[in-house]
């Protein structure tokens, strides 16, 4: 179950289990706690109880473990260690998940995993019971992913419940994870989570073995998890889709994806992915397929218009003039009247002046975030206005790209959607549209080159020769069209179900196409 | 790492075109510029005299208030149009942007002096847009039509604008873009007809409010240009017959006598044209114009019951008449000009295309013209009566009839 081959250099391997060498590893750190124990009063034999405060069930502790250790009449007849542990072994302790360890690395991983160890000096054994009781977040509605129709469950920072919830979404014995520690210091526990069958085993031996080898002192945060994950480190465009909502998890594995859950992070990880991916928003599988097809349009639209408002604005206003119809070239003209600043400067203020918005909205408590974004938008922008400082048409223009930013299902991608804005309109105050298409052209060709674990990233739009190329893309068909799973990332079973059976005559019935 | 260097050095010649001599347009910004929306051309002496109408609307005050449109109109004179024009860049600090004129005036004595000196430069400038409506003004110069229909509560480019729907519920004129006075002026065997437009008295009636112009102008019918210079007028209250012969008029009204002699008002539409051209061998012999008209009754003075076949077919005929009454004498006024004006020659060249050609009427069409027979017949339906069928009161008034007697 966890990794025994990566050698830890501060841990000794193959030193004798005992209690002398615990307090030797784990000197000054208080919140161990060692209890000795007289299991057999008759022939004096001795255990010493080891566990973490705090990381531990008391409850399982006592009842489960130290109990039937103390009052077991069995352990009368127990003449030393040996035969303590056997005694254990046996089930004399009747606690489901109990190992016997006879080196300090893995009685120490135990240990710090949660684990309670009863050490025999003697035997130089110890046994671990797995009594895992520290305190963690309930499960909770997701914050960052909201749900009209749907589960409201997210996911937690640990690990264990994580992986419990998606098991109970894929009652399979192929559901498979694959779990492995990473981090010299932290070991911190990754599990690889896949569908036996249906994800290709090429991919998923290599995000393991990427796991595997990755050297480093401690796995802590969702970015180093996507450095290990992203293959291309020269693109922003994200590599990898993170969701804090088992459901989508599930059926991203359902489609021959892999899921990385790491303890401690609240999250998910789903790769491989393409850009299709990233726009893609659990309740649209919630909606009849017309309306989920609308609102894909209705997303994919907002994003292209937050991308290239702000860039085309300053294009045509400065460039290319003759485009604008004449009573709007005379109401921008006249809002312009007085104010000092070129278009491009005060399209480039405005939006320097939304990403601070955002950025201390995001880290101030959320009250008071509420009161920036209240005082920024309407009495600084309001007075600009008046003041003459800014345009009334630049702030609709950088309001309407904000706004239309924030559809975008993947943060990640709205905040590359937001920097590559910035970009746009200095290609724009460059050369007006000639040099925004060249912009354009750049982010189109830079995406065209990144490749996820052999998936190309603007697949299927391209690289699949049209096939399923409105499947689940931009349109959504409907569950009885959609037999296939995705063929850009290789599945290893492609027909996710059945063809639909005739009803009524031969007429299929409900959301059929 | 290559797409970083090609983008590194794609970026300095993006920004070269920032001092305008880069490869990429020059950037201005759009507060620079002087929207103009109308232009007036003049003959005055032997020169030119451009009027130029530039925006000056003034932005919304605060909450509550709109933007008040208001234009300022300025004339310079030069030898040529674009003389004239560069004189105002150094009047306003400001440079004219020709891409938003929606409007060209011709005034009347430089229509009669030769139009195609007066529009070169707004069909060869790349600003200017080929879509801007041209009007002749009848009876005066384009300066004096813009100074005396503006006033500062009316913008004349938002007066121009409602031209639009005149045209569309009286058929009184049309919109014509200057492409198609150029297509036109290029047909060797048609005249140019070019909608007029004339100022008038300001009567008791037409204050509304506010700082009225000292003149209102309306459609004057349409100029008829041949051989590149004005030669005279369809009047106006021929307009909508000229708009049946091109195959343009949308709706018109007329009123008419029914069977009791009470004047009947009704909404004309054409419904279709047939038209067939008579050849005898290379001799073009006549052309005929069969109208079908389709009118609804808009108005009736009467309070007699004239929903019957008999009435209706009274009325018909009135129409009839008189929209065939109109049609001649569009006709006989392009004979008595000399020059085909309700495009007869390119209508029996599309019809007869090889006769045509056969009969070199390209280079004949001007003598043949004047003489042709051409014959109308219009055929009107009376369709609808809209909300009432009979005239309101009809009953009671029988009642008041028998009690009388």
């Amino acid at each position: 179950m966890f990794k025994k081959t990566d050698p830890k250099p501060h841990i000794p391997d193959r030193e004798t289990v005992c209690v002398s060498n615990f307090r030797a590893r784990m000197t000054e750190s208080d919140d161990t706690v060692y209890t000795d124990y007289v299991i057999n009063r008759e022939r004096n034999l001795h255990c010493t109880v080891i566990f973490i405060d705090g990381m531990i069930s008391s409850d399982i502790a006592y009842e489960h473990v130290l109990q039937p250790l103390l009052t077991e009449r069995g352990f009368a007849a127990v003449e030393d260690g040996r035969g303590a542990v056997e005694a254990i072994m046996r089930g004399r302790v009747y606690h489901g998940q109990r190992k016997e360890l006879d080196t300090m690395t893995d009685a120490l991983a135990e240990l710090l995993f949660g684990g309670l160890l009863v050490v025999f000096d003697d035997c130089a054994t110890a046994v671990s019971f797995d009594s895992k009781g520290f305190e963690k977040r309930g499960i909770a509605e997701p914050t960052n992913e909201n749900v009209l129709k749907g589960s409201r469950e997210s996911f937690v920072e640990s690990l264990r419940v994580n992986t419990s919830i998606v098991r109970r979404y894929v009652r399979s014995e192929d559901l498979k994870v694959h779990q492995l520690t990473v981090g010299r210091r932290t070991n911190t526990s990754v599990a690889v989570v896949y569908i036996d069958g249906i994800a290709n085993s090429e991919t998923t031996a290599k995000i393991i073995k990427k796991f595997e080898d990755e050297d480093t002192d401690g796995l802590t945060t969702a970015g180093q998890v996507e450095s290990v994950l992203y293959e291309n480190t020269l693109t922003m465009f994200p590599q990898a889709m993170y969701t804090e909502r088992p459901d989508k998890l599930v059926g991203c594995l359902l489609e021959g994806r892999v899921g990385i859950i790491v303890d401690g992070l609240s999250l998910a990880y789903i790769t491989p992915i393409d850009f299709h991916s990233l726009m893609q928003a659990p309740e649209d599988y919630a909606h009849h397929y017309v309306l989920a097809s609308f609102f894909r349009i209705l997303r994919y639209t907002c994003t292209v218009a937050s991308l290239v408002l702000p860039a085309f604005y300053v294009a045509v206003t400065t460039f290319h003039q003759e485009m604008i119809p004449t009573k709007l070239v005379v109401s921008i003209i006249s809002s312009k009247r007085g104010v000092p600043f070129p278009t491009y400067m005060e399209v480039l203020l405005m939006l320097l002046a939304f990403e601070v918005l955002l950025e201390a909205g995001l880290r101030l408590p959320r009250a008071v975030g509420q009161a920036v974004s209240i005082v920024g938008a309407l009495v600084v922008g309001q007075a600009a206005i008046t003041a003459n400082i800014l345009s009334p048409g630049v702030v609709i223009i950088i309001a309407a790209a904000g706004i239309t930013g924030f559809v975008v299902p993947s943060q990640d991608l709205s905040n590359i959607n937001r920097t590559y804005r910035i970009i746009l309109v200095l290609f724009a105050t460059a050369g007006g549209l000639f040099a925004t298409t060249l912009g354009l052209i750049l982010i189109i060709y830079g995406m065209c080159e990144i490749e996820i674990f052999g998936t190309p990233y603007l697949s299927p739009s391209v690289a699949n020769e049209g096939r399923q190329m409105y499947s689940d893309t931009i349109l959504r068909r409907n569950w009885s069209g959609k037999r296939e799973r995705p063929i850009n990332i290789y599945p290893e079973d492609l027909i996710r179900q059945a063809p639909p059976k005739p009803q009524n005559g031969g007429e299929n019935c409900g959301d059929s196409e | 790492m290559k797409n970083v260097v090609s983008l590194l050095a794609i970026v300095p010649v993006l920004l070269s075109s920032c001092g305008g001599a880069g490869i990429l347009p020059r950037m201005t910004e759009i507060s620079d510029f002087e929207v103009v929306q109308v232009i007036g051309v003049d003959k005055t002496g032997g020169n030119i005299e451009v009027t130029l109408v530039a925006d000056r609307s003034a932005p919304a005050g605060g909450e509550g208030s709109s933007s008040q449109r208001t234009s300022e109109i300025v004339s310079f004179t030069g030898r040529t149009v674009v003389e004239a024009i560069s004189q105002m860049d150094i009047y306003s600090d400001k440079r004219q942007h020709l891409g938003y004129v929606d409007f060209l005036l011709i005034g009347e004595e430089a229509a009669r002096d030769g139009i195609t000196k007066y529009i070169d430069f707004f069909t060869r400038d790349y600003e200017s847009r080929y879509s801007a409506n041209v009007f002749i003004i009848r009876d005066g110069a384009a300066k004096d039509f813009l100074i005396d229909t503006a006033s500062e509560d009316r913008s004349i480019n938002d007066a121009l604008d409602n031209i639009d729907e005149a045209i569309a519920e009286l058929s009184i004129s049309r919109l014509y873009r200057i492409i198609d006075l150029v297509g036109a002026l290029g047909i060797p065997y048609q005249a140019a007809i070019v909608p007029a437009l004339i100022c008038t008295e300001v009567s008791h009636s037409e204050m509304i409010g506010g700082e009225m112009p000292k003149k209102i102008f309306e459609p004057a019918g349409f100029a008829v240009i041949r051989d590149f210079k004005l030669a005279g007028y369809y009047d106006r209250e021929l307009s909508p017959a000229y708009n049946y012969l091109i195959g343009k008029a949308l709706s018109a009204p007329m009123t008419v006598k029914d069977p009791s002699g009470s004047y009947v008002a009704l909404e004309i539409r054409q419904e279709n044209l047939e038209f067939t051209a008579t050849w005898d061998g290379d001799t073009l012999k006549g052309v005929k114009y069969d109208f079908l008209m389709f009118a609804s009754l808009t108005e009736q003075l009467s309070l007699d019951d004239i929903y019957t076949e008999a009435a209706l077919a009274v009325i018909a005929d009135n129409v009839s008449r008189e929209v065939e009454a109109n049609i001649k004498a569009v006709i006989a006024k392009s004979m008595e000009l000399g020059q085909d004006g309700f495009e007869l020659g390119e209508r029996v060249r599309l019809k007869t295309p090889l006769k045509w050609d056969k009969a070199a009427m390209d280079g004949k069409w001007g003598e043949v013209f004047p003489t042709l027979n051409i014959e109308v017949t219009v055929d009107t339906t009376v369709r609808r009566t809209y909300d009432l069928r009979e005239p309101t009161g009809m009953y009671r008034s029988k009642t008041v009839k028998g009690d009388k007697k």
